[in-house]
């Protein structure tokens, strides 16, 4: 049981949810840019929401199934198709044995995810399966999926046998996990005072620069020029993270970010809103918005119970499923 | 003195001084210390750094056992009301590691450009940064990247204007006060005047990373020979 890649494309890795307990040791965590895209493609399938997906970006490689597979995609939206037929995104979807499958146009979102029911069969480093491309660990073979990859499945597959592609009947709304509008808390270095001149995003619209990656995103637009961006002695960064360099030009900290950095922290986007903000397209207008570390709690405590629900509807409606076969 | 941020609504960061110095330094483990020994089920890993440690907690794990409106508050309360132990700082608890260090000028490739800027002599600078032991007050920048001091200042010399695309592992620098080992190949801006044979980063390792917040290093001066005669023996 496994899947292969056909033509690889660039930017296509293995990753969970990252790697924890070694940012003391400099060894930052990597995982997914959209947590919530994961958490959904597993969460449809039955699997623990923690199994690790396929990342890929537009244009995305081309997979090959060998045996009948069990499926979901999630994230981005780049037009899949099996045999000419269209597969949606934010559903579980049965593809036969010896059929490729292939994206065709980005509709919206930068980053899309592949889960594989029962999740695919990996070796971890220090308990993780995100590919760490700086070090070459962690996923297939520590860089980018490339072509005759080959990746196993953990489990065979479900038994249900059909011919053709069949999508299945229930599917993740994903309205509540995603928003155009990015929220922020303060961060370290923030400056706040009653002085609306200093709201570097009231009123603003923001872009996000080409040259961004998984690295860090480059932002445009905000009013920057009152805010403080004298460099600081190095301390912790995480996801999400916007530092101010000297020359004001914002950067914001993903996924692939080191563990410690020397330039202002002026806020850092809630993790209720980083997987918006990781599919934003480029040089598409958006609007920020600093909210207290307390409202930024409730919202992810709300949609870490909306995800545990949605995984609890999809294990009964796989469960009715597969009796029924 | 203690001044505590959050750093988004997963992580709160404990600011315990403003500058680079042993004080602080051991205020900062001293609250690491602390705050492992309470063995807390929230705390997810902790990153101490130069005048901070920065707490990265599961927001799941809090609430299954605490009631309270605001989870960073909740956080910071417990971490302020730790007691700390300074006991351990004393010299003779910290690991002392030796680092094997070729100054050759065909691995330092800076130190000839240092020896012309500092007005010093090639052995001179030798001399001093291996003189001295140092403390790694924290990790970053890379996997494994230790960032150590204090240099003394007679060798002290700021970053390249425009950083070296390529810098080999291993590579031993100046950065100001600091000194630095790269663990890995990577651009980087630091003055290299040497470089040591031994893997500061070892992924088929299980610790891969041979240094510690709170380690002692002291460089030991080799010959070019005996530079190419260990990394054999480690490559067999």
């Amino acid at each position: 049981m496994s899947i292969s890649i056909i033509k690889s494309k660039p930017g296509c890795t293995i990753q969970d949810e990252g790697r924890f307990g070694f940012q003391a040791l400099g060894i930052n965590p990597t995982g997914v840019m959209d947590l919530h895209a994961m958490h959904i493609a597993n969460a449809l399938l039955g699997n623990v929401l923690s199994e690790a997906v396929i990342e890929f970006i537009f244009p995305a490689p081309v997979f090959y199934f060998h045996r009948n597979t069990f499926i979901s995609l999630s994230g981005a939206d780049f037009g899949a198709t099996i045999n000419d037929k269209a597969i949606p995104i934010n559903r579980p979807v049965f593809i036969p044995a010896e059929t490729t499958l292939h994206f065709t146009k980005k509709i919206h979102g930068n980053f899309g995810y592949l889960a594989v029911q029962s999740g695919f069969s990996l070796h971890d480093w220090l308990g993780s399966y995100s590919t760490h491309k700086k070090v070459g660990a962690g996923g297939l073979h520590g860089e980018d999926l490339q072509t005759g990859d080959i990746i196993y499945f953990r489990n065979e597959q479900k038994n249900y046998v059909q011919e053709d592609v069949v999508v299945m009947p229930w599917q993740a709304d994903v309205s509540d996990f995603y928003s155009s509008l990015i929220y922020c808390t303060v961060a370290p270095e923030s400056i706040i005072t009653n002085n609306q001149s200093n709201h570097w995003w009231k009123d603003q619209y923001f872009t996000i620069l080409p040259n961004s990656d998984r690295m860090g995103y480059r932002l445009s637009g905000g009013n920057f020029e009152k805010i403080d961006a004298t460099e600081i002695t190095s301390s912790a960064v995480t996801r999400g993270t916007i530092q101010l360099p000297p020359n004001k030009l914002p950067i914001v900290l993903m996924a692939d970010h080191q563990t410690t950095g020397g330039y202002a922290r002026i806020a850092n986007v809630c993790a209720s809103s980083f997987s918006s903000f990781a599919q934003q397209v480029f040089n598409t207008p958006f609007m920020m918005e600093m909210i207290a570390v307390k409202e930024a709690e409730k919202k992810w405590i709300e949609q870490y119970h909306h995800l545990q629900i949605l995984q609890q509807a999809c294990t009964l409606r796989i469960k009715e499923q597969f009796h029924a076969y | 003195m203690v001044q505590i941020y959050t750093l988004g609504e997963h992580a709160v960061v404990l600011q315990v001084g403003s500058s680079i110095n042993m004080e602080t330094h051991e205020r900062v483990m001293a609250y690491t210390r602390a705050i492992q020994a309470a063995n807390f089920p929230w705390v997810i890993e902790l990153v101490p750094a130069y005048n901070s440690v920065t707490v990265y907690y599961s927001i799941p794990t809090i609430l299954q056992i605490a009631k309270t409106d605001c989870i960073a508050t909740w956080v910071t309360n417990i971490l302020l009301g730790l007691s700390l132990d300074f006991s351990n700082n004393k010299q003779a608890n910290k690991k002392i590691i030796e680092i094997p260090a070729c100054y050759d000028t065909a691995l330092g490739v800076d130190i000839i450009y240092l020896s012309e800027q500092l007005q010093l002599g090639v052995d001179k600078i030798i001399d001093i940064h291996s003189d001295r032991l140092y403390t790694v007050y924290m990790l970053g920048f890379l996997p494994g990247f230790p960032y150590m001091g204090s240099v003394d200042e007679r060798i002290q010399h700021p970053r390249k204007k425009h950083p070296s695309k390529q810098v080999i592992a291993g590579s031993i620098g100046i950065a100001g006060a600091q000194t630095g080992i790269y663990p890995l190949q990577s651009p980087g801006g630091w003055q290299i005047i040497a470089r040591t044979p031994l893997a500061i980063f070892d992924l088929g390792k299980e610790s891969p990373c041979l240094f510690a917040a709170g380690d002692q290093v002291r460089f030991v001066p080799i010959s070019l020979e005996r530079f190419y005669e260990i990394e054999k023996e480690n490559q067999a």
